[in-house]
């Protein structure tokens, strides 16, 4: 089903005033997709998801699920209104119930019949490998099983919407990145359309189709996981994605000779062939790996003395100041130590510019 | 415990520091508890003698049709109040739990009947049943529910409501207290789940805040079951036990037999009503899980 939101926004009214939790978003979710809702803690990206299941009413906007209007002017349908399943961060499993009751909870709620109702449990259950633990309660288990029986229970119901609400992050590492993997095939078995609120932005850019980074309740950037790496619209989205995250250098752009170029303090950097650039004071940002560091100067380099050199592994995560501004970049030269002078030279092409 | 053996070998000590703890409940405890069982045994009368008589008021009290009449009566008023309050108690929480203006001063008002003495609130009660001029039978009358006013507390029936509803009103509070305290621990995540799941706001409720409620339930049921036990204060002030002995309650009637004189009845009727009391209490430590290690 596909999702369309239109100038939504929400308000909260506390003691201490009114905040604007989200700020006029519109997004056009398609028929499923795996969408991810990208921000920093309090960036609005939870009010959202509790927008989408009508566990809460937008202060104004609109909210269509395949075209039918669920939330807008006059008009709110709650819950019991929309076929969405949402699986929470604390997977939120009824304690009183076995692991079949919570999965069979929905279907009781929606009167399906009992043959069905066990035939449907189990085949979830089956397909989430949590067969053996039908007759447990949440008490006696693992996180990464309640997990498992929170997603049973989403999926069970054959919901049009599937909405997660951080639910690797209360797992460890390892357990998080393997479920990461199956979550992603389930998605695809299932084709259910799909949000998924996360502030990882490793989970952000393995899990979605395509991701809409969030910041203070606006919707700063949405597009392709590598869009989103490639083309990033602003200073927030570059600095959010990617690790190690991008440099990013306040400069002045020059023109000479009809050419433009970025530099520091009178260092000339690094051209610019970017069209429509004017002069004056602007940001330029470059991903670690996008900054060759020398022993001997090239064309283009600048000058620079080694701080730190923290091996990652495969490569070394340099740090040094270029022009007075501290960077990091990528190598993997391991003759190039702490305390050593070197070169560094900023690839053009990889240049973004922020106005 | 190598390093630790000053503190652990001074076991005396201790015993000194819990003296005057341990004093006050052996003299305010222990020993009436011991004398009343003692007592018991006697047939002890005043100005009468004290005369050995081991369980005979035991074996009376079984055949008493006074002590059966109030033992029959305490269990009737148990069954009747103790179900009554929970469930206003725990409606008034449900309600209290909702996101309310002036949330604040409705859950203290809600509080007030519990924390008024119950011998205060008895005689406000008594005017409200006044025959002439109470207030029952303003509205009895004027709603036109009885044709003329009510002898509420001169009828067996009139008096167990009247009690009813002076008892219910007093304690439904502490019920409600609880229980909200209880609503209050059920996570919010479980009750949007349930939303989600597309439950109604009844069927949150019943499936999913209810079953989360029972132990919570389960420690209001039994106290207030031990306190209406020992129900006392509310009957001597409102009916006296009375019309013809209909509403005295084992601790009204236990209290009647002391004031006559009588302590070794009186004992044994006490005695009856605590092992009553202990066992009950026995069991509530039990269900509440007390002492367990956790």
């Amino acid at each position: 089903m596909n999702i369309s939101l239109k100038s939504l926004k929400k308000d909260f009214t506390s003691a201490r005033g009114k905040f604007t939790v989200l700020d006029s978003v519109d997004l056009e979710i398609k028929e499923g997709e795996f969408f991810v809702l990208l921000g920093p803690s309090g960036c609005g990206k939870s009010t959202l998801l509790n927008l989408l299941a009508g566990l809460e009413k937008p202060s104004s906007g609109e909210i269509s699920f395949g075209g039918t209007l669920m939330a807008g002017p006059g008009k709110f349908t709650g819950p019991r209104g929309r076929n969405v399943a949402m699986v929470f961060q604390s997977y939120a499993l009824y304690p009183h119930l076995t692991v079949f009751g919570n999965i069979a909870f929905p279907l009781n709620i929606a009167k399906v019949p009992k043959p069905e109702i066990k035939e449907r449990v189990e085949k979830a259950a089956a397909m989430l490998g949590i067969t053996a633990l039908l007759g447990s309660k949440p008490g006696e288990l693992s996180g990464g099983e309640r997990q498992r029986v929170a997603i049973a229970r989403a999926v069970v119901r054959r919901p049009d919407v599937l909405l997660f609400d951080e639910p690797l992050s209360n797992l460890d590492a390892q357990l998080r990145l393997a479920t990461r993997v199956e979550l992603k095939k389930l998605q695809r078995e299932l084709g259910i359309t799909s949000i998924y609120v996360t502030h990882d932005q490793v989970e952000a850019m393995t899990l979605g189709d395509r991701v809409a980074v969030l910041k203070d309740g606006k919707l700063q950037q949405l597009d392709t996981p590598m869009g989103l790496y490639e083309r990033p619209a602003n200073r927030f989205v570059a600095q959010f994605i990617g690790f190690p995250p991008m440099n990013l250098m306040d400069c002045t752009l020059t023109e000479e000779a009809g050419a433009m170029a970025a530099g520091i303090g009178g260092v000339r950097l690094v051209p610019l062939k970017k069209p429509g650039l004017k002069t004056g004071p602007a940001s330029i940002g470059i991903r670690p790996s996008d900054i060759e560091v020398s022993r001997e100067p090239v064309p283009g380099s600048v000058p620079v003395r080694i701080d730190l050199a923290e091996p990652l592994g495969r490569d070394i995560l340099l740090s040094f100041s270029l022009a007075g501004t501290e960077v990091s970049a990528l190598t993997g030269d391991a003759g190039l130590t702490e305390g050593r002078e070197a070169h560094a030279r900023l690839i053009p092409e990889k240049v973004h510019v922020f106005i | 415990m190598a390093g630790r053996g000053e503190v652990v070998t001074g076991g005396r000590e201790a015993y000194f520091f819990i003296a005057p703890l341990l004093l006050f409940v052996f003299a305010f405890i222990v020993f009436p508890i011991a004398g009343t069982f003692f007592s018991s045994f006697f047939s002890d009368v005043t100005f009468m003698g004290k005369k050995f008589i081991f369980l005979s008021n035991y074996t009376h009290a079984f055949s008493d049709p006074g002590f059966r009449q109030a033992f029959g009566f305490t269990l009737t008023f148990i069954a009747v109040a103790v179900p009554l309050e929970l469930f206003i108690g725990t409606a008034f929480a449900v309600i209290l739990d909702q996101e309310l203006p002036l949330r604040g001063l409705w859950r203290a008002c809600v509080l007030i009947p519990w924390a008024i003495p119950s011998a205060v609130s008895a005689r406000i009660w008594q005017l409200i049943y006044n025959y002439g001029y109470g207030l029952a039978n303003f509205i009895a009358v004027h709603s036109g529910l009885a044709d003329g006013p009510v002898n509420w507390t001169g009828t067996a029936s009139g008096s167990f409501i009247a009690l009813l509803a002076a008892d219910v009103w007093k304690t439904a509070p502490f019920v409600a207290l609880i229980v909200l305290a209880g609503l209050q621990a059920v996570p919010s995540d479980l009750k949007a789940q349930a939303r989600v799941d597309r439950a109604t706001s009844f069927q949150v409720f019943r499936l999913v805040t209810l079953p989360l409620l029972k132990p919570v339930l389960t420690v209001a049921l039994l106290f207030r079951t031990i306190d209406t036990l020992r129900i006392f204060d509310v009957i001597y002030v409102l009916t006296g036990g009375g019309p013809g002995g209909s509403t005295t309650s084992v601790s009204l009637y236990a209290y009647n037999y002391f004031a006559g004189g009588d302590f070794g009845y009186g004992s044994a009727v006490s005695m009856l009503l605590f092992m009553v009391s202990f066992g009950l209490s026995w069991l509530y430590v039990r269900l509440a899980g007390f002492g367990e290690a956790a």
